[in-house]
């Protein structure tokens, strides 16, 4: 067992860069840097990816000109391989659109002295239910 | 060998998993005490309940009528032998009066096909937008 005592820290430090690197034109181009070039597994509103350049490439085909993310709750919870599971809840805002509310998950796995994205799972929250 | 292997329809296994434990949910609370074991943790909204008494024990806090409905739902496989669910639903309770969204992300790590505890589990109610 190889708890991270400082999960809570790290995980919720990490959102915060992570929504801003990506709410940022200039600096969403570093987000490849958190994904692994094999490992990392991606769910898009239900479509799945693995690997930083096919992720990269979702996120860039993303029809937005301004995003913004706003964070409502993080909760984080260590895992026994030394990873770290984060949900998070907020709202985003495109362009001129309604704001509207997300659910992303994230398991980072370390790796080097740092940590990757090994799992990044997104949905928007609808407001009617399609079982 | 680990379980998951490769080729498995992690997306339907964990389906039926998520499934049967928001049935038991439903029906006997008591009952999920067997799919955590000592070291499993659920945080509800950054509070944690560590092991079986302690998390059915917060479970049982929730409206006793509450049905789960699932909205989406999402699945990896997490090498060796955990699977990850993510869960965005509705709790209806009050006899369909009242509902209330939540998510809820699981790991469950698999014995075999049939025994799967649940080692980290997530779950925050949506209060906004």
């Amino acid at each position: 067992m190889a708890l991270n005592p400082n999960y809570d820290e790290i995980g919720k430090a990490f959102t915060q860069q992570y929504y801003a690197l990506f709410d940022n034109p200039a600096t969403r181009g570093q987000l490849q840097g958190l994904y692994n070039a094999e490992q990392s597994l991606m769910s898009f509103e239900g479509q799945q990816m693995q690997g930083a350049e096919k992720i990269m490439g979702k996120i860039a085909s993303l029809t937005f000109q301004k995003i913004q993310h706003l964070i409502t709750a993080v909760d984080c919870q260590p895992m026994f391989d030394g990873g770290i599971l984060i949900n998070v809840l907020g709202q985003l805002k495109t362009d001129d659109d309604p704001p509207q509310s997300f659910m992303q998950n994230f398991v980072l796995r370390p790796g080097g002295d740092s940590f990757y994205i090994q799992h990044d799972v997104f949905r928007l929250v609808l407001h009617n239910v399609a079982a | 060998a680990p379980y998951t292997a490769a080729g498995m329809d992690v997306k339907k296994i964990a389906h039926k998993w998520c499934t049967d434990y928001y049935q038991q949910h439903q029906t006997n609370r008591q009952v999920l005490k067997q799919v955590y074991k000592p070291d499993s943790k659920l945080t509800v909204t950054n509070d944690d309940f560590v092991g079986p008494d302690a998390i059915v024990e917060k479970f049982e806090q929730w409206p006793k009528d509450s049905v789960f409905q699932v909205v989406s739902f999402d699945a990896h496989q997490n090498m060796p032998n955990g699977i990850l669910a993510f869960v965005m639903g509705k709790l209806v309770f009050d006899n369909g009066a009242n509902e209330q969204r939540f998510a809820h992300v699981f790991q469950f790590i698999a014995e075999s096909e049939a025994a799967f505890y649940i080692q980290n589990e997530i779950f925050q109610f949506i209060n906004f937008g």
